[in-house]
C-alpha cells in the first residue's frame, strides 16, 4: 500500500497531534482561564507548577504537539495554496521555524523554575507586549473588514460565495482559528522562555494580559482554541463513524459552535472578576 | 408576477470583466431557472450564453451558481423562493468561456488522473474470458455504491470546494468519488493503478473534509464520504 505522499503524511501527523492537543490543550485552557486570570499566571505560579516533574513533561508535550501541529498546518497551507520558489522557501522557513521555537521552549521547559529573586529586563517584557497588542489590532480590524464585507453583501443582496454553504464556515473558522492561535502560539513561546531565566520581565508581560484593550482578544483566542478542538474532534468522529452517521456533519457543527459560546462565559467572568 | 435575475455574465475572450445585469422575467407556474433564462434570451437578450441538454436533471450540462450554490438550472424552480431577486453565476474553479458558459477540461482532466473507467480482465490467448464476477444484489457494498455511481459529472462539487479553488492538484470530490465507485467493483483490475492517485499529492488526503461536495451535489452523491472510505480502506 502506496502511503508516502506529503499530503499523506500530514493528514496523519495532523490528526495524531490533534488528537493529543485536544486533552493536553483543554487542560491547559481550564487552567490559564477559567481557575485563574490569566494575568494572575506569573514567575511565581510558573515556579509553583513546574516544581513538579508532571507538570513540567505537560508543558514540554504540550509545546512540542502545538508548534508541530500548528507549523504543520501553515506548511499546509503553503503547500497547497502556492507554487514554485516562493514556496519551497517559505516551506523551508516554516521547518526552520518549528525548530527554532521548539528549541527555545525545550529549553525554558528544561531550565525549570525560576530562581525566586532573580531580576530580568523589563524592556523584553515590552517588546512582547507590543506584539500582543499588535496582533489584537490585527485581529480586530480583520474582525472588522470581514462584518464589513459580509454586511455590504447583504446590503447588496448579492450571495457570499461558498459562505453560503454551511461547511464552508465549519472550514473557515477552523482555518483562522489555526492561523491565529499560531500567532499567538509564537509570541507565547518567547514569553515562558522568560520565566526561567528573567521572572520579573515574564511577570510585566503576563501583567500586559490585564490590557483591558487586549481583553477581547484573549476572550477570541479561549474561543478560538475552543473552536479549533472542537471541530477537530467532529471531523476525527466523522471519520470514524459509520456511513448512516454522516448525517451529523451540520448538527455537530452547530454542536461545536454552541458549546464555544457556552464556554466563553465563564472565561469572560474570570478575566472580568481577576 | 415577475422576478429579477441577477446574471454574472462576461466574455473573456473580448476582454469583458465580470458584472452582474439584472433582466426582470415574468412568472409562468413552475418555472425552473433555466426557463427564465430562456425567457431572456428569446425576449431581452440574444446575447446570453448558457449550457443546457436534457432539461431533466440527467445529463448536468446545466449547472451554474444559483443564490450562492451550485444546483442545476433546471431543476431550481422558483416557487417558494425567499428572495425577489436571484443571483446566476457560472460554476466556480473552471474558467469562463462566455457568460454562464465555463470550459469543463480542467474537471475532466482531473477525472481522466484516476482512469474512470471500468478495467475488465485481460482474456488470454486461446481461453474465451469467463463469465463476469457477478456482484449480489444483497452485496454490503451495493447500498453505499449504488449511491455513489449516480454521479452525472455536472461539475457542482469541484465549483463549491474550497480545496479544489486553492490546490490546482487536488483531484477533486467527482474524481475521487469516482475511483471509490470502481475500487468497490470487485470485477475491476485496475485498484493499483489508481492507488498512485488516490493517495498521491491531489489525493484523498488533501481533501479538508469541509463537505460542501455533498451539500451540493444534485444527484444527492456524497463525494466526501466516498473520500472518506478511501481514506480509512485503500483498496487491494
Amino acid at each position: 500500500m502506496r502511503r508516502s505522499s506529503l499530503a499523506s503524511w500530514l493528514w496523519y501527523l495532523l490528526r495524531i497531534s490533534g488528537a493529543a492537543l485536544v486533552a493536553l490543550a483543554l487542560v491547559h485552557l481550564a487552567m490559564m482561564h477559567y481557575a485563574h486570570a490569566p494575568s494572575a499566571t506569573g514567575a511565581a505560579f510558573v515556579a509553583a507548577r513546574w516544581a513538579h516533574a508532571f507538570w513540567r513533561w505537560f508543558d514540554w508535550a504540550l509545546l512540542v504537539l502545538a508548534l508541530v501541529h500548528g507549523f504543520g498546518g501553515l506548511y499546509g497551507i503553503v503547500s497547497e495554496s502556492m507554487r514554485g520558489v516562493a514556496a519551497r522557501l517559505l516551506r523551508a522557513l516554516v521547518v526552520a521555524a518549528t525548530a527554532v521555537f521548539v528549541a527555545l521552549g525545550s529549553a525554558a521547559v528544561a531550565a525549570g523554575a525560576p530562581a525566586a529573586h532573580s531580576g530580568g529586563s523589563t524592556s523584553i517584557a515590552g517588546v512582547l507586549a507590543g506584539l500582543l497588542i499588535a496582533l489584537a489590532t490585527l485581529s480586530y480590524l480583520a474582525a472588522a473588514l470581514a462584518i464589513a464585507v459580509l454586511a455590504l453583501r447583504v446590503a447588496r443582496r448579492t450571495p457570499i460565495g461558498r459562505w453560503e454553504i454551511p461547511g464552508q464556515w465549519a472550514w473557515g473558522l477552523h482555518r483562522l482559528s489555526g492561523v491565529a492561535i499560531l500567532a499567538f502560539l509564537a509570541i507565547h513561546v518567547f514569553d515562558v522562555a522568560l520565566a526561567p531565566f528573567a521572572p520579573a520581565a515574564y511577570d510585566a508581560t503576563v501583567a500586559a494580559y490585564g490590557i483591558p484593550y487586549l481583553v477581547p482578544m484573549e476572550l477570541a483566542l479561549v474561543g478560538a482554541v475552543l473552536y479549533h478542538s472542537l471541530n477537530g474532534l467532529r471531523l476525527m468522529l466523522l471519520e470514524a463513524l459509520p456511513q448512516r452517521a454522516q448525517r451529523l456533519e451540520a448538527p455537530l457543527f452547530a454542536l461545536a459552535i454552541a458549546l464555544t459560546l457556552i464556554a466563553l462565559v465563564p472565561a469572560a467572568l474570570v478575566i472580568a472578576l481577576g | 408576477m415577475t422576478i429579477t435575475l441577477r446574471v454574472r455574465r462576461s466574455d473573456p475572450a473580448r476582454g469583458e470583466r465580470p458584472a452582474w445585469r439584472s433582466y426582470r422575467v415574468e412568472l409562468r407556474p413552475k418555472m425552473s431557472v433555466l426557463d427564465a433564462l430562456f425567457a431572456i434570451l428569446e425576449e431581452q437578450d440574444a446575447t446570453l450564453a448558457f449550457r443546457y441538454s436534457c432539461r431533466a436533471g440527467m445529463c448536468g450540462s446545466c449547472a451554474m451558481v444559483i443564490d450562492g450554490r451550485e444546483g442545476l438550472a433546471c431543476q431550481a424552480r422558483f416557487e417558494g423562493a425567499r428572495r425577489s431577486v436571484v443571483h446566476v453565476e457560472p460554476l466556480r474553479s473552471l474558467p469562463v468561456l462566455r457568460d454562464l458558459v465555463v470550459d469543463m477540461g480542467p474537471f475532466f482532466a482531473r477525472y481522466r488522473a484516476i482512469d474512470p473507467f471500468f478495467v475488465g480482465e485481460e482474456p488470454s490467448l486461446g481461453q474465451p474470458p469467463g463469465d463476469p464476477a457477478v456482484v449480489d444484489p444483497d452485496a454490503g457494498v451495493r447500498p453505499l455504491v449504488s449511491r455513489q455511481i449516480d454521479c452525472i459529472a455536472c461539475g457542482a462539487c469541484l465549483s463549491a470546494c474550497p480545496t479544489v479553488a486553492m490546490n490546482d492538484a487536488f483531484l477533486g470530490p467527482a474524481a475521487l468519488n469516482r475511483a471509490f465507485a470502481l475500487t468497490n467493483d470487485a470485477r475491476d483490475r485496475a485498484h493499483r493503478l489508481r492507488r498512485e492517485a488516490i493517495y498521491g499529492e491531489g489525493g484523498v488526503h488533501a481533501c479538508h473534509s469541509v463537505g460542501n461536495c455533498a451539500r451540493v451535489c444534485p444527484a444527492g452523491v456524497d463525494p466526501l464520504l466516498s473520500i472518506r472510505m478511501l481514506r480509512a480502506h485503500a483498496p487491494e
